[in-house]
C-alpha cells in the first residue's frame, strides 16, 4: 500500500467512537467522522475543542481511551512505512536548536529509509533552501512552520494531516499553503487540516468536520455546512408602514424583532429568504427605505454553533 | 533497524554536543597522560635517586623495613608494562563520566528539544527507537574511548621512545588494560543511557549521573564499615558496597582488590550494566505507554 502512490482505500481516514480522558477531563468524546481522499477536509473547532488531541491519537502519539482512528484501515503504528503513507505537521513538533533544518530532515530520511536528497527536494518545495544550512534555533516562527511542512512532505505521502498550519505564516504564506493543499487534493491525496478559524478554511476545504468540547457538531460538504450556518442570517428592513409589514411577515412564518435605531423603526427578520421579505415589503410596507441582509458572518455563525466558545480574531 | 541506527548516529553527528564532548575528551586525556608521564619519570630512575627524590628523611634514618616498602613500590610502579598500561588508559577518570553524560544527553535531547514527535512519526514503534539509541550509545562510548586512546598512544609513543623502553604494545597486560578501558567506557555509556531513559529530564539525569560517579568508595566505605563493625559482622557486608555505582566503577577499573575483601573486577561491570539495562527497560515500558507531549 505504501509507496505506490495515492489510492482511495489507503487514503481514507476513519475515526470511530474516539475518546480521550485525562484524569476526569474528557478531551475527546465519542468522536466519529470520515475523511475522504481527493478532498481537502477542514477540521474545525475553538481552541481546546480537542482537535490536536484527535490528530495525535490518529498519529499514534497519544493512546485513545476508547475507539479507533485509522488510515486506510490501519492504525498509524501499524503502517509499514509511515512517512510514505502519512505526512503530519504538528504544532508541538520541534527540532534540535543546534541542528540545521536540512540535517533535521536528513535524520528523518534515514529513519524512514528515504534517500537523503529528499530533504533538499522538500526544502526547495517549501522555499526554505536559502536557510537549509542554518541552525533551527535561528529560525523564525514562519520558517519553523515551513520546515514542519517540509517534514510532512518528505515521504511524498498519500495523506496529509496538518494541525493549524497557518499559525505563524504571513498572508502570502497562507495563500501559498492553500494552493499547495488544493493541489495535493487534486492529485488524489487526502488532506485533513485543522483550524480554529472558519474563515481560514472556508475557501479551501471541500468538507468540514466541526467539533466542540470533544464532540462532533457538524460534518459534511463545506457548502452545505456553511449554508446551514447562514440560515440563521437576518434581513433588516425599514418601511413607512411598519405595523402592516410586521403582521404580514409574522403570518408568513418569519420571526420579527423591532428596534428603534435613530428614531426610526427597523424590523429584523429571520426565517425568511431575502427575496420573500422584499416582495412582502413591496406589497404591505408602503414606501421602502431600506432592505439589507444583515452581515452575520460565518465567524458569528460558527461562534453560535460552538456555543459561543470560538475565538474571534 | 540499520536505517534507524544510521538516523540516531546522524543525530549525534549533527549537533555540537558530540564535538564538544569529543574535544573535552581529547584535551583532558592529553593533560592527564602528560601529567602521568612526568610522574612516571620518578619511578624510572635508579632506586637510590628515586628514594632521594621521594623522601625527605635522610637515608641513614630510615629502617630497613621502610626501605623495603619503598623498593616494592618503586618496582611495581616503575615496571614498564605498568607505566605503558597507565599511559594508554589515561583520561579514564574523566572519560567514563563523559561517556555516561554523553549517553544521558543523547537520550534526553529528544525531550529537551521536543523532537520525540518527529522521531515517533518516522518510527512509531518506540521500543525500536530506544534500541537504536542503545546501539548508538555503545558506538559513541567506544568513540570516546578511541579519541582518548589515540591521544594516549601519541603521548605514550613520544614518552616511551624518549626513554628508550619500547612501546610495550605486544604485552598482554597492556592490551588487556586497553580493552578493559574500552569495556569501562561502554559500561558507563549503558549506565547513562538507562538513567536518561528513566529520568527524561536532561538536567536531573546529568546531575544524577555525575553524583553517582563521584559517590565512590571514599565516600561510602565509612558507612559500610560502620555497618560491618556495629550491626552485621559478616564479610559480605563489605562486598555489598559494589551495589553503589561509583564503587562498582572503581572495582571494575582497579586491577586487584580495591579494598580488602572486595569482589572481583567483573562484578563491578555487571552491576553497572544491570543498572543501565534495568533502568532503560523500565523507562522504555513507561515510554511506550505514555502520550508524547
Amino acid at each position: 500500500m505504501a509507496g505506490k502512490g495515492p489510492n482511495s482505500e489507503s487514503g481514507t481516514i476513519e475515526v470511530k467512537g474516539l475518546t480521550k480522558r485525562y484524569r476526569g477531563v474528557v478531551a475527546v468524546d465519542n468522536l466519529s467522522f470520515t475523511v475522504a481522499p481527493r478532498r481537502v477536509t477542514g477540521f474545525l473547532g475553538p481552541n481546546g475543542a480537542g482537535k490536536t488531541t484527535t490528530l495525535r491519537m490518529l498519529l499514534s502519539l497519544a493512546a485513545p481511551s476508547a475507539g479507533t482512528a485509522t488510515i486506510g484501515g490501519y492504525r498509524y503504528e501499524e503502517l509499514a512505512e509511515p512517512l510514505k503513507t502519512v505526512g503530519a505537521m504538528l504544532d508541538e513538533s520541534g527540532a534540535h536548536k543546534s541542528r540545521t533544518g536540512r540535517d533535521h530532515l536528513r535524520v528523518q530520511c534515514a529513519a524512514a529509509g528515504l534517500p537523503a536528497r529528499k530533504a533538499d527536494e522538500v526544502l526547495d518545495l517549501v522555499g526554505l533552501t536559502p536557510a537549509a544550512r542554518r541552525r533551527y534555533g535561528e529560525y523564525s516562527l514562519g520558517m519553523r512552520q515551513r520546515l514542519n511542512l517540509a517534514q510532512a512532505l518528505l515521504g511524498d505521502p498519500a495523506v496529509l494531516v496538518l494541525d493549524e498550519p497557518a499559525n505563524g505564516l504571513d498572508p502570502e504564506g497562507i495563500a501559498w499553503m492553500r494552493e499547495l493543499l488544493r493541489n495535493f487534493a487534486a492529485e488524489g491525496r487526502t488532506v485533513l487540516v485543522s483550524s480554529h478559524l472558519i474563515s481560514e478554511v472556508e475557501q479551501t476545504a471541500d468538507d468540514l468536520v466541526i467539533i466542540n468540547r470533544g464532540r462532533l457538531v457538524a460534518q459534511g460538504a463545506t457548502r452545505e455546512v456553511v449554508s446551514g450556518l447562514s440560515r440563521a442570517r437576518r434581513v433588516r428592513v425599514r418601511v413607512s408602514r411598519t405595523v402592516d409589514l410586521e403582521a404580514a411577515l409574522t403570518s408568513a412564518g418569519a420571526t420579527v424583532t423591532a428596534g428603534v435605531p435613530g428614531g426610526e423603526e427597523v424590523l429584523l427578520v429571520s426565517g425568511l429568504e431575502t427575496a420573500a421579505v422584499s416582495s412582502l415589503a413591496a406589497a404591505h410596507g408602503g414606501e421602502l427605505y431600506e432592505l439589507a441582509e444583515e452581515k452575520r458572518d460565518l465567524e458569528h455563525a460558527f461562534l453560535h454553533l460552538t456555543g459561543g466558545e470560538a475565538t474571534i480574531r | 533497524m540499520t536505517g534507524l541506527i544510521g538516523s540516531e548516529l546522524l543525530k549525534l553527528r549533527t549537533v555540537r554536543t558530540w564535538w564538544t564532548v569529543g574535544a573535552a575528551m581529547a584535551g583532558t586525556t592529553l593533560l592527564m597522560a602528560s601529567w602521568y608521564c612526568w610522574q612516571a619519570t620518578n619511578f624510572m630512575q635508579p632506586f637510590e635517586d628515586y628514594l632521594a627524590g621521594a623522601i625527605l628523611t635522610p637515608r641513614q634514618d630510615m629502617s630497613a623495613e621502610q626501605i623495603a616498602t619503598m623498593h616494592r613500590l618503586w618496582e611495581t610502579q616503575g615496571d614498564v608494562g605498568h607505566i605503558a598500561a597507565t599511559i594508554y588508559t589515561s583520561g579514564q577518570a574523566v572519560g567514563l563520566l563523559l561517556a555516561g553524560v554523553l549517553a544521558v544527553l543523547l537520550v534526553t535531547d529528544e525531550y529537551q528539544h521536543r523532537t520525540l514527535t518527529a522521531t515517533f512519526l518516522a518510527t512509531p514503534r518506540r521500543g525500536r527507537v530506544i534500541a537504536a539509541k542503545l546501539a548508538v550509545v555503545v558506538i559513541a562510548s567506544a568513540g570516546l574511548w578511541l579519541v582518548s586512546t589515540v591521544v594516549d598512544l601519541v603521548v605514550g609513543t613520544v614518552f616511551l621512545t624518549s626513554r628508550d623502553v619500547g612501546l610495550q604494545l605486544g604485552s598482554p597486560d597492556v592490551v588487556s588494560a586497553v580493552l578493559l578501558n574500552l569495556a569501562a567506557y561502554v559500561v558507563w555509556g549503558v549506565f547513562g543511557f538507562g538513567l536518561g531513559v528513566l529520568i527524561r529530564n536532561q538536567v536531573i539525569a546529568t546531575v544524577t549521573a555525575t553524583a553517582l560517579y563521584f559517590l565512590t568508595s571514599v565516600v561510602v566505605a565509612f558507612a559500610f564499615r560502620a555497618i560491618h563493625e556495629l550491626v552485621i559482622e559478616e564479610d559480605w557486608v563489605l562486598k555489598v558496597q559494589v551495589i553503589i555505582p561509583g564503587v562498582a566503577s572503581q572495582i571494575m577499573t582497579t586491577p586487584g582488590e580495591l579494598f580488602a575483601g572486595a569482589p572481583a573486577q567483573w562484578t563491578g561491570a555487571v552491576v553497572l550494566v544491570a543498572y543501565g539495562l534495568t533502568a532503560g527497560l523500565v523507562g522504555t515500558v513507561l515510554l511506550r505507554r505514555r502520550d508524547v507531549v
